[in-house]
């Protein structure tokens, strides 16, 4: 029952109004668990729930409603600073994900809670826009020489930055998946086709390449983290963006443009899948790894994988450093981490 | 008839701790306990004996795990692990920490997602129908004081946290949690609790020793009957020193009661009207003292005038 009470939730949500106790709880626990209580909060909210709802339910969904307010404000405090820091920079500075889905009161944006700021500036850009965050009072997270380099050298970010202050982070990219990974999108294509945002100092990527932003993170990278709660963001730009007119084309174009046409089609497929996203036919190619990314990102029992599953995630887990790094590059970097790991717990002892 | 957790016996205990889980009703929250951990029951039943066990189906507000680490993961001696459903905030601990590693879960479950309630980290305590906040850092005296004001007859809302749950800014909504003590103050408060219900000695914990002092029955009992915050006494304990009293006015008690706050950010505007109202409703009071019983008249002296 629980694999499908979230889905459920996000998919038909007037059935939350049947829900029973026993479901509410489990329902709870399992948003919780995926990092979308926040998202939950507000589908109660739009369909005037609040009070019907058992007390302790009530309580927690108010309770997060409040907490991805707050964060809110947190987050357009931070972008504003960043703006600050930033200004002048030459070219144009692209806020991305959860930032820029505030500021264009994206639908992904509410109730949503995300940890950094992903920032993108044309490569040129780089050093200069990092020079002005450590002046305005940002520090390195990695003190580590070898985090460093493996940041710079090799990945599409810088190491992040923690604000001395605020203890905010941001990631300041100058491409969307690492240097080294398999899929190579084209970064100044997607500074070019970035759009400004009226009023603000900032570019968004366009529609098309703000989708295929969340697909590189998600299906080329593997990154699995807040998995669900990306898809759930996927599926909230595919069907804003799918009702302009073009958009299905453009996005085929531009990810096949980027490289990205195969994760593309599997996030399309994982999205219908799970939330019944409404995407164009799609031809008919089955791949082993979406059966696997489908498995990963369905919620759950609440405690640990089943066996099964957790060989599934480690499959995923060693695609996802295989399309990272060439697999010399792979191993020497696995076992540095193994030896760091080993070091600090020793250390800990 | 509402079943009591004393009136389970303990295989009754372990059986819904390993099972579906243990529901307790903790004032305004309910806590759902899972556990396979023997050694741990026994404690837990000194300690909440009077709190009132619900039935399934029921909504939780939170799910809470003990269990023993696996040895294979190479922990010296035989850890436990508190969990969030699924999920620990917490370094692992010795089981003989189990007591204090649940206080302090629940503590991290108000505090970061207590957000339904304005709450402050402040002890409460009652009588006639006028409570008294005591917020206060660890460390400043403030539990021995309340510890004091309870064996002297004041009904004990909390220890830990005062809970604005409504239905006016200024009603408290008790949750007598077991009363907890570090170090020197243990003693102290044995002293004062003759007849009372302590939890074993936890040494070893980041704070020193610790202990728990089970909330009085009568406390427990009347966990239903909020009250109204009336005096907000500001407790500073300096070994040796005389007593004073200063009366802040509100701004100052505003600027005060921010650092005692435990969620005002998170509720932004919500918060700032409840803090506003508090403040404006409440007499605020900081006390300098250097021995409990001069600290405890001059409160009971401010109760008697606000309540006459």
């Amino acid at each position: 029952m629980s694999a499908n009470l979230l889905l459920d939730a996000l998919r038909a949500p007037d059935r939350l109004a049947r829900l029973d106790l026993a479901g509410w709880d489990l329902l709870l626990r399992v948003a919780r668990r995926h990092r979308l209580l926040g998202r939950l909060s507000v589908i109660v909210q739009d369909l005037g729930l609040s009070q019907a709802l058992p007390p302790a339910a009530r309580d927690v969904m108010v309770a997060a409603a409040r907490r991805a307010q707050s964060h809110q404000v947190r987050l357009g405090f931070e972008i504003d600073r960043l703006a600050r820091a930033l200004d002048g920079l030459a070219g144009p500075k692209l806020l991305m994900k959860g930032g820029a889905y505030l500021l264009a009161r994206l639908p992904p944006h509410r109730g949503r809670i995300s940890s950094d700021v992903d920032v993108l500036v044309p490569q040129a850009s780089l050093a200069e826009a990092e020079r002005r965050l450590r002046a305005a009072g940002w520090d390195p997270v990695y003190e580590d020489d070898y985090t460093q380099r493996y940041y710079r050298e090799w990945m599409h970010e810088l190491p992040p930055l923690r604000h001395r202050a605020r203890q905010a982070v941001v990631d300041l990219h100058h491409t969307i998946l690492p240097r080294t990974h398999r899929y190579q999108p084209d970064a100044a294509a997607l500074v070019a086709a970035a759009r400004p945002l009226d009023g603000t100092p900032w570019h968004l990527l366009a529609p098309a390449d703000m989708v295929l932003n969340v697909v590189a993170h998600l299906f080329a990278d593997g990154d699995f983290g807040d998995a669900l709660r990306e898809v759930v963001d996927l599926h909230d730009l595919l069907t804003r963006f799918g009702q302009a007119p073009g958009f299905w084309d453009e996005l085929a174009g531009r990810a096949a443009r980027h490289g990205l046409a195969r994760p593309l089609g599997d996030a399309l497929w994982t999205s219908r899948a799970l939330l019944g996203t409404a995407v164009p036919a799609q031809p008919a190619t089955w791949r082993p790894v979406r059966a696997m990314m489908r498995a990963a990102l369905t919620p759950g029992r609440l405690g640990p994988p089943s066996p099964a599953l957790a060989v599934v995630l480690r499959l995923l887990y060693i695609r996802s450093h295989w399309l990272r790094m060439p697999p010399l590059m792979l191993a020497r970097h696995l076992s540095i981490k193994a030896g760091q790991r080993l070091a600090a717990s020793r250390d800990s002892t | 008839m509402t079943t009591l957790l004393d009136g389970l016996t303990p295989q009754a205990v372990a059986r819904r701790l390993a099972g579906d889980g243990l529901l307790l009703r903790l004032g305004p929250f309910v806590v759902c306990l899972h556990s396979v951990l023997p050694d741990w029951i026994e404690s837990l039943r000194r300690l909440y004996a009077r709190f009132p066990v619900l039935e399934q189906p029921c909504v939780a507000h939170y799910h809470i795990g003990l269990a023993a680490r696996p040895r294979w993961r190479g922990a010296s001696a035989r850890q436990i692990d508190i969990q969030l459903d699924g999920a620990s905030p917490f370094l692992p601990g010795p089981r003989g920490q189990a007591t204090a590693m649940l206080e302090s879960m629940i503590n991290f479950c108000v505090v970061t997602t207590g957000q339904q309630h304005f709450v402050l980290h402040s002890a409460v305590v009652e009588r006639d129908g006028l409570a008294v906040l005591l917020p206060a850092p660890s460390g400043s005296g403030k539990s021995t004081l309340c510890a004091a004001l309870v064996a002297h007859g004041w009904r004990l809302l909390s220890d830990e946290y005062a809970i604005f749950a409504g239905p006016t800014p200024t009603t408290v909504t008790p949750l007598p949690r077991p009363i907890s003590l570090k170090n020197d103050s243990i003693e102290l408060t044995r002293r004062m609790f003759p007849d009372g219900v302590f939890s074993d000695l936890v040494p070893g914990t980041l704070k020193g020793t610790v202990a728990y002092l089970r909330a009085p029955d009568e406390a427990v009992r009347r966990m239903d009957e909020t009250a109204t915050a009336r005096l907000i006494v500001l407790p500073h304990f300096t070994a040796g020193a005389p007593l004073e009293l200063v009366r802040l006015d509100k701004p100052a008690g505003f600027v005060q009661l921010m650092g005692a706050s435990v969620n005002y950010q998170a509720l932004g505007r919500v918060g700032f009207d409840a803090m506003t109202a508090l403040v404006e409703a409440c007499e605020i009071v900081a006390i300098r003292y250097g021995e409990t019983a001069g600290a405890l008249h001059a409160i009971e002296a401010l109760h008697r005038d606000l309540a006459a």
